[in-house]
């Protein structure tokens, strides 16, 4: 009998095998890239901030976290944009671990930490022109940053220095990087900071068309963030 | 390359706009080396026998200014981190924050090191020789200085700590500087010297920006 069920046993798996191969292949051409977190554990000063963190997101998914001050959602971003390395698990893009792959993955992602990276003797256009070239692949034209300028209703202050703006203007500048720039992923640090009610609905906005582009973002935020397509992990 | 040429850019325009950053190595060379012979007296003999290493040495302490400005003020405001995530090589951000630093606090320095050897009575054939050397030497010992920096980033009393790295680190590029001037005051050929120098700035040169980006890359973790 088991010698008889054996050659079935081995067709079938070699045809699931070549149907998994082929799916995954179709989800390739479609272009459907998953990004990926799994079992993820950050320790800092040997105190687990947190560990157990999994979620995937597909193009056009977007992650909202929540959390209390010091729960580890500033360390969890920094891991996902590679500045950090994780004490345990992975963080893989389109199934390869970021963590060997660093340079590339560069490519497709753009961090927005606490800190705006803004420079106070440059001016607006000064600083998007630069970071805009840093950012994307082709030369930027100053249309693209006049049109982010326009979005956050900034126009007025291109030609003036950095240091002349506020708290607000200043993070509106640097969400204007973040919509100048032509990658994927989005890795957003508290980016409503300092912004009023209508300055975040502009935010909301631009956050989902980038999801119905086919974007994504990760998003910290102690807001409630309320987008279609998006998922929710609170930590801590 | 754009990139590279864009922070380059970025860099120069920063020290220009933050009333010229880059000429505080300038006055402070001009400044430093104008004090020997006010110190020591003006005497022909005495001057010009000390006068190689008085530039060489006020050269390394005017580099070791420009250093705290080169990666210190973009981790304050963020940038930094910004730029380790952006696409762009980490070595390719080094360098050419090297360069951009070069350009601004070296270049001065050896353009008007001329000036400065003639008030201590160098000849022409030896300051030519000091150009040679310096326009060799600065870029390494601003890429020492690039890896003393990194790692001293985040903390507190960051120049002296650097200045604590990186001088004894200096010391070769300044053996091998001064002895290849001295070699022309004693009437012989430099040229061992400087090939020494030129051989340490390739070999060594890469090496540190290397060096320097694996610091930078692991920055926030412990």
């Amino acid at each position: 009998m088991k010698n008889i069920t054996t050659p079935y046993k081995t067709i079938i798996f070699v045809a699931e095998s070549l149907f998994a191969m082929y799916t995954t292949k179709n989800l390739n051409n479609k272009g459907m890239k998953m990004f990926a977190v799994c079992n993820l554990k950050c320790k800092r000063n040997e105190r687990t901030v947190f560990s157990n963190i999994n979620f995937s997101l597909k193009q056009g998914e977007g992650l909202i976290l929540n959390g209390a001050n010091a729960s580890g959602k500033t360390s969890l971003l920094q891991i996902l944009s590679g500045l950090l390395k994780p004490f345990s698990g992975s963080v893989t893009w389109n199934g390869k671990d970021i963590s060997k792959e660093i340079e590339e993955f560069k490519n497709k992602i753009i961090y927005s930490g606490h800190k705006n990276g803004i420079k106070a003797t440059l001016t607006v256009e000064e600083n998007l022109i630069f970071w805009g070239t840093l950012l994307s692949k082709k030369t930027i034209s100053k249309k693209i940053i006049y049109k982010a300028l326009k979005e956050y209703q900034i126009s007025h202050l291109a030609e003036t220095p950095c240091h002349m703006l506020s708290a607000g203007q200043l993070k509106k500048v640097a969400l204007c990087r973040v919509f100048i720039s032509t990658v994927k992923i989005w890795i957003l640090d508290e980016p409503d900071n300092s912004l009023d009610s209508k300055n975040i609905l502009t935010l909301k906005k631009v956050l989902a068309r980038h999801l119905r582009l086919g974007g994504i973002f990760i998003l910290a935020t102690h807001r409630n963030f309320d987008i279609r397509k998006t998922k929710l992990i609170k930590l801590g | 390359m754009r990139k590279f040429l864009e922070i380059m850019k970025r860099d120069i325009r920063l020290s220009w706009r933050h009333g010229g950053d880059g000429l505080i190595s300038l006055a402070f060379f001009i400044i430093a080396a104008s004090l020997f012979p006010l110190g020591i007296g003006p005497e022909v003999k005495i001057l010009s026998k000390v006068s190689i290493g008085v530039i060489w040495i006020v050269t390394l302490l005017s580099i070791l200014l420009s250093l705290d400005k080169l990666f210190y003020s973009d981790h304050e405001d963020g940038s930094l981190e910004l730029m380790l995530t952006s696409p762009i090589s980490t070595e390719s951000l080094v360098a050419a924050k090297c360069l951009a630093n070069w350009i601004v606090s070296c270049l001065p320095i050896i353009l008007l090191s001329p000036l400065m050897a003639s008030m201590l009575y160098l000849h022409t054939s030896e300051i030519v020789i000091l150009m040679i050397t310096l326009f060799i030497a600065t870029p390494l010992l601003v890429m020492i200085g690039a890896v003393g920096s990194s790692l001293t980033i985040g903390t507190r009393l960051r120049s002296v700590l650097t200045a604590i790295l990186v001088l004894p680190l200096y010391t070769p590029v300044l053996i091998f500087g001064t002895s290849a001037v001295e070699a022309t005051v004693t009437g012989m050929t430099p040229n061992s010297h400087i090939i020494i120098l030129f051989a340490l700035l390739l070999g060594m040169g890469p090496l540190l920006i290397i060096i320097s980006a694996m610091i930078l890359r692991n920055l926030k973790n412990e």
